[in-house]
């Protein structure tokens, strides 16, 4: 009878991932956006083979060439003399980076702890809320700052600086989702046929509320793209070593008049990044409710 | 009857402040090492007695709930600290740079809804025009753009290149208006000062259009999904049947009730208007509270941070609490503090 | 009861209605003619999806997109109405021709005050000529009451979900009501109302259409209210009239299979009398299908039926008409013969 089931839901988990697939495809902005993305992923892994200067080799003779399609430097070299399109690609894998991994732990944290919270409700709920309405009365960006400024410039640290603020989201989504359907007819189902607490969370309400979840996470990971960018702006995000957008376009600020190619290059290719990812999920919002079409 | 209400939302605010001022205290309290050491560097030559006179003159020496509750006392009265680094009050501070940021999020906001609110409207009408997927694509590109860059961009075209507007600053020297309520427009109109009032627009600009990109694009969609769902409705069906005006249908009836989802989004957008704004306040100079919290971090001003820190999150809780009293006002089935 | 024939209010002729979709153009009105004389209340009865609301919509002009009229004659008193510009058609809605709909929940402004709404009824046709508030709020506080709202002083002040559904009706009445028109559409006016609601509704209506000579189509897919309430009667289905004449004798000696099927759809008090289902679901109405669009329901249908020059609405006398050919042997419920049986068998691919 279990296998039954088992199956049973595999083949409607099968069947609405096609329909979903199909409704993505039609999308053509999507679908660029989505191409676009695996692009820079591409680009980012392949980041030594496809560059022909390492990030950081400094070669005073050539400062501030500009951008030449035939010349040494692709799109320039900055004010050390390093290579600007290598040091673009390299800081795509920093983005893409931060971007996942963030909302991964942020989108797992938070998700975990709003349907405990929504499901058992209580003192874990009231706590957990409280807390989290305390954490967003602070501007985000003031609260990483805060968080950088304490434990110093790092990829981990930053991962964790954006995170500590960055559950609250999921954990708003997740508990509203769970206590929509706590109610609903087939928790008892599940509950008079004995499944355990666990088993309900995880098999029977998770599969129902996750989809603006995956949707929010989706387009955050753009804005904790943009947020890596401005940490790394004010110089306390990634360290200044590893070759990040946002540095880069601190350092090529200073040459603005000279050398607008510095600071504007590595933010086109954040803007383009974050829009793609920012149409691709919008487009799965759409996707998985038919109703709220955006275009 | 809802004045009641109102007076209930104010209080129920009083505990998210209160629990902000202590998280802001014990982050403070978590950063490593000595809070004192930090203050006065590492080639300090202070002897041990200034260390311990500064100690005690901080509380340090003090249990931590004692601590807390000596700062709660002070933060009630007003007195947020003394800023080492720049010898004041950080009270005064944090009153002169206010003005400037409030300023800057005031013109930020009103580019935004000046932009969106017909766009979104307009869009809605000619729901798939080419307006429609026009203005969807920019929306989508100003969400997607960082503010800090947009705001180098800005000045790179305007200020650099074609020389229009000033490349940063609020006001040059000798020309701001006499201060009456520290915002610089209004000033200047009330003393009736056109010089400064022109330079003064004209310093704003750039921040504010740099600022107010990203809620105008979030502001669109939200006006124009409501429009959207509202236009739908049977009432507007009926009001056409009734032989109002298109105009009319469209102002009157449709807007009228997107409106509601239009002014949270707006309480929204200003409440991180206030905090995505430290960087373009370094961008274009602009001295307000983001640049003070900024060299405050740099500079390891305790004192400072804190205070700034706090008074952020404060105004943003503000912030939520008149767009909740708002969004009231503006739906007559809900009373404060129900969820629609 | 005057000797003259009544002036015909609102004359439709050929009225076609398409939507087009994704999956091809839904026709939903299939030339739909309907005439309305003065004082009269004609009855549009039907099954949800059959085009009734679609007809109304029609006539006011007011069709959602991206539906849209493809063809035929709107003449409301005397006026073609479907040539006219914006404009004038603005000023005719509402004044001379208003609507009633549905859920009075919905279609009243949740935002707006119903003094307000009321007088904006009647300030967009320059009614509102009042020189001070309370000139104006005696005028909207009588209009309430002719409606039948006890305390409209208090009402007018308030906002539609502050008031009972039967009370929102009422008001929806007024509004409809507030510029004297000569024809007043109602879709489907009593369906979310209970029943007892319902019946003060209906009487309301009947009293403005004797005292104010208003006519008034009734869109309705409830036979009961429609033989209570209304003069004539048009069944249709699938976007066509398929049945129309004096309400009495249209309920009582239906000619058409359809309006036949629908009357022993109603359950009867009698236990012995099993109900009978209309077997079959409702065509679908995307694409040109000729033929009778009962056929795969019918249970008198020949291969005849089929042949698309037989599809008239033919007139019966005594101002019925039907849109059937074979309505005489249905009548006499002669049934098919055994001929026509072999024949059918045949047939198996119409629905």
């Amino acid at each position: 009878m279990r296998r039954r089931l088992l199956a049973l839901r595999l083949k409607l988990w099968r069947q609405n991932a096609r329909n979903l697939y199909r409704r993505l495809s039609r999308n053509k902005p999507a679908m660029a956006g989505f191409i676009l993305v695996l692009v820079f992923v591409a680009a980012a892994i392949l980041a030594p083979v496809i560059t022909r200067h390492p990030p950081d080799r400094q070669n005073l003779a050539d400062r501030f060439s500009p951008p030449s399609l035939k010349g040494k430097y692709l799109l320039g070299a900055d004010h050390l003399g390093r290579d600007v399109f290598s040091r673009i690609i390299y800081g795509a894998r920093v983005s893409i980076l931060v971007g996942v991994i963030t909302v991964t732990i942020s989108m797992l944290v938070g998700g975990t702890l709003g349907i405990l919270a929504g499901y058992y409700g209580g003192v874990l709920d009231a706590a957990l809320s409280r807390f989290s309405e305390i954490l967003l009365a602070f501007p985000y960006l003031i609260f990483a700052i805060g968080a950088m400024a304490m434990m110093g410039p790092g990829f981990w640290n930053l991962i964790w600086a954006l995170c500590f603020k960055g559950w609250v989201e999921f954990f708003r989504l997740a508990r509203a989702g769970v206590m929509a359907e706590k109610t609903r007819e087939y928790v008892d189902a599940a509950r008079v046929l004995g499944r355990s607490d666990a088993a309900i969370m995880l098999s029977e309400i998770l599969p129902n509320m996750i989809n603006p979840l995956i949707v929010v996470g989706t387009l955050r990971m753009g804005t904790m793209m943009v947020m890596e960018a401005s940490l790394s702006f004010l110089g306390i995000g990634i360290p200044p070593r590893i070759p990040a957008w946002g540095s880069m376009i601190q350092d090529g600020y200073r040459f603005i008049l000279n050398a607008w190619w510095l600071s504007a290059l590595p933010g086109l290719f954040l803007v383009t990044l974050v829009l793609s990812v920012n149409i691709f999920g919008e487009a799965l919002r759409e996707a998985l409710n038919p109703d709220l079409k955006t275009f | 009857m809802r004045g009641i209400k109102v007076l209930e939302r104010a209080l129920a605010a009083l505990p998210i402040m209160l629990g902000v001022c202590v998280v802001v205290f014990l982050f403070m309290r978590l950063i490593p090492g000595d809070p004192v050491d930090i203050m006065l560097g590492e080639a300090s030559t202070a002897t041990q007695e200034e260390i311990d006179t500064l100690r005690a003159q901080f509380d340090l020496d003090q249990p931590i709930h004692v601590q807390l509750g000596r700062y709660l006392a002070r933060v009630v009265r007003g007195d947020l600290g003394y800023s080492i680094t720049r010898s004041a009050n950080v009270s005064t501070l944090i009153a002169e740079a206010l003005p400037a940021t409030i300023e800057l999020a005031l013109a930020s906001i009103l580019f935004a809804l000046i932009v969106a609110i017909p766009t979104g409207i307009i869009s809605a009408v000619k729901h798939n025009s080419i307006t429609d997927r026009a203005s969807m694509a920019g929306a989508f590109v100003g969400i997607s753009m960082p503010a800090f860059w947009l705001g180098i961009v800005l000045i790179m075209v305007f200020a650099v290149q074609l020389k229009w507007l000033p490349t940063s600053g609020r006001a040059p020297y000798g020309l701001a208006p006499d201060h009456v309520t520290g915002l610089y427009v209004l000033d200047s109109i009330i003393t009736g000062n056109v010089p400064a009032l022109l330079t003064s627009i004209k310093h704003l600009i750039l921040p504010a259009v740099a600022l107010g990109a990203a809620p105008a694009a979030i502001i669109t969609r939200v006006v124009r999904s409501s429009m959207l769902e509202v236009l739908r409705r049977d009432y507007v069906t009926f009001a056409r049947a009734k032989g109002v005006r298109e105009f009319a249908v469209i102002i009157r009836h449709a807007f009228r009730n997107a409106l509601i989802p239009t002014v949270t989004i707006t309480g929204l957008e200003v409440g991180s208007l206030l905090g995505g704004n430290m960087i373009v306040e370094t961008i274009f100079g602009w001295p307000g509270m983001g640049r003070l919290v900024v060299n405050g971090i740099f500079n390891r001003d305790y004192s400072l941070v804190q205070g700034a820190v706090m008074v952020y999150a404060l105004t943003f809780v503000l912030v939520n609490l008149i767009s909740d009293i708002l969004y009231t006002w503006l739906n007559p089935k809900i009373g404060v503090g129900e969820t629609s | 009861m005057s000797l003259l024939k009544p002036r015909e209010v609102l004359r439709i002729t050929g009225l076609r209605v398409h939507y087009p979709t994704d999956k091809g153009i839904v026709r939903a009105v299939r030339g739909v003619d309907l005439t309305v004389h003065e004082g009269e209340i004609v009855g549009l009865v039907g099954e949800s999806g059959c085009g009734k609301s679609a007809t109304l919509l029609a006539t006011m002009r007011l069709l959602p997109y991206p539906g849209r009229i493809a063809g035929g004659r709107v003449i409301l008193n005397g006026q073609d109405i479907l040539s006219l510009s914006d404009a004038d058609m603005r000023s005719l809605r509402g004044s001379v021709m208003s609507m009633v709909f549905q859920d009075p929940m919905s279609t009243l402004n949740p935002a707006h005050k119903i003094g307000a709404q009321i007088k904006e009824a009647l300030a967009v046709h320059g009614k509102w000529n009042y020189r001070d508030r309370k000139s104006g709020r005696e005028a909207l506080a009588a209009l309430l009451a002719e409606v039948g709202i006890p305390s409209p002083e208090t009402v007018i002040d308030q906002y539609p979900h502050q008031l009972s559904g039967g009370m929102q009706q009422r008001v929806m009445i007024a509004i409809a009501l507030a510029c004297r028109p000569a024809l007043i559409l109602a879709d489907e006016p009593t369906t979310a109302l209970d029943v007892t609601i319902e019946a003060q509704i209906l009487d309301l209506l009947r009293k403005i259409n004797k005292e104010n000579g208003t006519a008034i189509v009734l869109v309705t897919h409830n036979l009961a209210v429609a033989s209570q309430f209304c003069h004539r009667i048009a069944v249709m289905y699938a976007g066509q009239i398929v049945e129309e004449g004096p309400v009495r004798e249209v309920l009582s000696a239906p000619l058409h299979p359809y309006t036949q099927g629908l009357l022993e759809c109603i359950p009867k008090f009698d236990k012995s009398i099993r109900l009978n289902p209309i077997p079959g679901h409702v065509p679908d109405l995307i694409g040109q299908k000729t033929g009778c669009s009962f056929y795969g329901r019918c249970e008198h249908k020949t291969r005849g039926c089929l042949d698309p020059n037989r599809q008239e609405l033919l007139p019966v006398g005594g101002g019925r008409g039907v849109r059937c050919w074979r309505w005489t042997s249905v009548v006499a419920r002669e049934g098919t013969g055994e001929e026509e049986e072999q024949e059918l068998a045949v047939d198996s691919d119409r629905d």
